[in-house]
Formats: C-alpha cells, sequence, structure tokens
C-alpha cells in the first residue's frame, strides 16, 4: 500500500469513529430527551376479599382481567423506540406464557406439607391453560398489558395487539381501566425481527399516539431433557 | 420520517446481537406473610449468581426454569418484615415479580438505579413488578407490614 493509500485508508477509519461518535452522541441526546422521573403515581389498591383454598388445593384464577402466573416462556421480547414528531423515547415491550396460578393458590402450597416435587407438579399441572401477559416500559413508566391478541398477519409476519392498564382501577372493574393500546406487526428484516406499529396512550401525562419500531428478538426457553437438583 | 430512519438506524447500532447478549432472569417471588417462607419459580439463565439458593431446596432444570423454597430472603424488621432479593452478575433482562399473601402493605421499597418498578394490589396480596435491562448486580429490597 503507497502513502496516498495509507491517507485514504486513515480517513476512512476517522469518518467510521466519528460516524459512530455522532450517533452515541445523537443516542444519548434522544435518551436524555425522553428520561423521566419514576413514576410516583404506583396503583395501591384496596386488596379485595377472596376465599383461597387450604392445603395447597387447587383453584381457578381469580381475576379475569391482568393475568397472574408463574413465567414460562418468553413469547415475545422487543426495544426500541416510540416516536413523536421529533421526540424518541425508549420503549421496551415483553409478551410471555404464564401458567395461571393466584398467589393465594401459592400460598396454600407452601402452607401445606407437599415435597417441593409436588408443588412443581401442582404448578406444572396448570401447564394446559396457558395464557399470556404482557408489560410494556415506556421511558421509565412500566404499563401492564391486557387482552393480549396474536394473530399471523401474512409474509412470516405476526400482529400483536394489546391494551396498556391500569391495574388499581382494573381490580375496581372501571372503564378508565384502559389506558390506550398498541398495535404492530412483527416482520422478519435483515435476519432479524422488526417490529412497527402504533402506540396510542389516552390518558395522563404521556397521552398522545406514537410510532413503533422495535427491535424483536427471537422466542427463547423451550422444553429439552430435565436435569434436576436437590441439596439440603 | 427523518426520525423513523434515525431510530432504525440507531436501533441496529445499539441491538444487542451488536452489542453482545447478558443473562436473561425473569422470576416470581411468593411470600407467605408472616413466616417469611418464600417460593421461587421462573427462568434464570444462570444461578450462579443467586447466592441465596445456595442453602435452599431447589429444583433446576436444563431449560433454566427454577423452583426453589426459600427461608433466608425474608427477615423479621420491627413490627413487619424485610425481603431482600440480592441477584450477582450481568443481566441484560431482569423480571421479577414479587407477591405477599395475607393483607400487608408495603412500607420501603429500594431498588437498584435502573430498575423500574410498579406495585399494586390483588387479591389479599401486595404485588411489587421489578423490570430493568443491562445491570450488574442488581438488588431489590423492600419492607413489609401488616395493612
Amino acid at each position: 500500500m503507497g502513502r496516498f493509500g495509507r491517507r485514504i485508508l486513515m480517513i476512512d477509519i476517522c469518518r467510521r469513529v466519528l460516524c459512530i461518535g455522532l450517533a452515541s452522541l445523537l443516542f444519548i441526546g434522544l435518551s436524555g430527551m425522553s428520561l423521566a422521573e419514576p413514576n410516583e403515581d404506583q396503583n395501591m389498591g384496596e386488596p379485595r376479599e377472596v376465599i383461597c383454598p387450604q392445603d395447597g388445593e387447587m383453584m381457578p384464577p381469580q381475576n379475569a382481567g391482568f393475568p397472574m402466573g408463574v413465567p414460562v416462556e418468553v413469547l415475545f421480547n422487543g426495544h426500541g423506540f416510540a416516536i413523536l414528531g421529533n421526540e424518541s423515547h425508549i420503549l421496551r415491550l415483553k409478551v410471555e406464557a404464564i401458567m395461571p396460578l393466584e398467589p393465594c393458590q401459592i400460598r396454600g402450597l407452601l402452607a401445606s406439607n407437599k415435597s417441593l416435587e409436588e408443588i412443581r407438579d401442582d404448578i406444572r399441572a396448570k401447564e394446559g391453560e396457558k395464557t399470556n401477559r404482557g408489560s410494556m416500559i415506556l421511558d421509565r413508566s412500566i404499563y401492564p398489558l391486557i387482552n393480549i391478541v396474536v394473530s399471523a398477519s401474512g409474509n412470516n409476519s405476526t400482529a400483536l395487539k394489546a391494551d396498556l392498564a391500569d391495574l388499581g382501577r382494573l381490580s375496581a372493574a372501571n372503564d378508565s381501566a384502559i389506558l390506550g393500546s398498541i398495535s404492530m406487526i412483527i416482520s422478519p428484516s435483515d435476519g432479524g425481527m422488526i417490529g412497527k406499529g402504533e402506540l396510542r396512550i389516552e390518558q395522563g401525562p404521556r397521552a398522545a399516539t406514537y410510532s413503533l419500531l422495535l427491535d424483536m428478538e427471537p422466542p427463547r426457553n423451550g422444553q429439552k431433557k430435565m436435569m434436576i437438583m436437590m441439596r439440603r | 420520517m427523518a426520525s423513523l430512519k434515525m431510530a432504525m438506524a440507531l436501533l441496529l447500532l445499539f441491538s444487542p446481537a451488536a452489542l453482545g447478549q447478558g443473562g436473561q432472569l425473569f422470576l416470581n417471588v411468593y411470600v407467605d406473610g408472616t413466616p417469611g417462607k418464600a417460593l421461587v419459580v421462573g427462568n434464570v439463565d444462570d444461578i450462579s449468581g443467586l447466592a441465596f439458593l445456595n442453602d435452599s431446596e431447589k429444583i433446576y432444570e436444563d431449560n433454566g426454569q427454577i423452583y426453589a423454597v426459600c427461608d433466608s430472603l425474608v427477615k423479621k424488621d420491627g413490627n413487619g418484615w424485610r425481603l431482600s432479593f440480592p441477584a450477582g452478575g450481568y443481566y441484560d433482562e431482569y423480571h421479577a415479580v414479587f407477591f405477599v399473601s395475607g393483607g400487608f402493605a408495603f412500607q420501603e421499597i429500594n431498588c437498584t438505579k435502573g430498575l423500574e418498578i410498579l406495585s399494586s394490589a390483588h387479591n389479599d396480596s401486595i404485588v411489587l413488578d421489578v423490570q430493568g435491562f443491562g445491570l450488574t448486580d442488581p438488588a431489590v429490597h423492600f419492607s413489609y407490614a401488616a395493612s
């Protein structure tokens, strides 16, 4: 390589470093714009009366709204941006499969004299009733997702729709328990999966309609051979 | 449109594939109010960072699914109880949900910076949903007492 060639190479390297630096600065700037204080408006609804079974007896879940249960598999997991005009807000989205179990059911299991294997088997017995649970983090606030609907959308794409829940109001069966909605299409793109769609927030300080762009990770987990480790 | 293109470029530049993957932790922790016994259920890539499991009865399957009964997570704290849930190591994704049954209310919640929390009450249980990304040694501490 001649002197001129080395010079061209150096210029090229400098350009690349400069580009990465500028992109980093832009990213930090965008993140800085959307940073917010943690959600102080924590929903501490009044506990409701419920009759829990004794001795580890299983019973159906009590809450038809936001499902409670044990996570078994992450179905959709994405991170990216919610875009509103010139603003970019960091957004995370996760939908997981859960085995529906109420905390009081687990309490019953803990209070029983069952072994850990028996407790596991009781939990696993609910696997046939798998349901979906999801959440979204916009900037630094967590929004639980309800009414999650996943459907095929052609061309190896998947449509995902859900409502944003206000947990406190949800337990009171209030009409305003739904804060907004999210809808997106997840499609293959450059060897990965990209989610594009729309986020509508109808209440609160972030109320607006955002465009979404998420990098979606492939599903995790899967049943393999089991290895059991017992101690004590 | 320009914002969308810029976001797309940043998305690809800072994707997990470009930055490298860390461990993932998705756990539910069920606490039986007064005795302080806890059932830990969920999925975690590597349990070596969960030191409290060393003295716990547990089942860990090679798909990452874990079931454990722990006595060491909850300690008596004045008129109530205090739960400490430390996780050593780097976590690309962290999502822990804590359920405390039996008519309690949160007194104080302290989490590692970068963890976002959402607390709620549900069917005689208090629930703390904690999520975070790209965290080293995340820890959750909270106290609760009879409401």
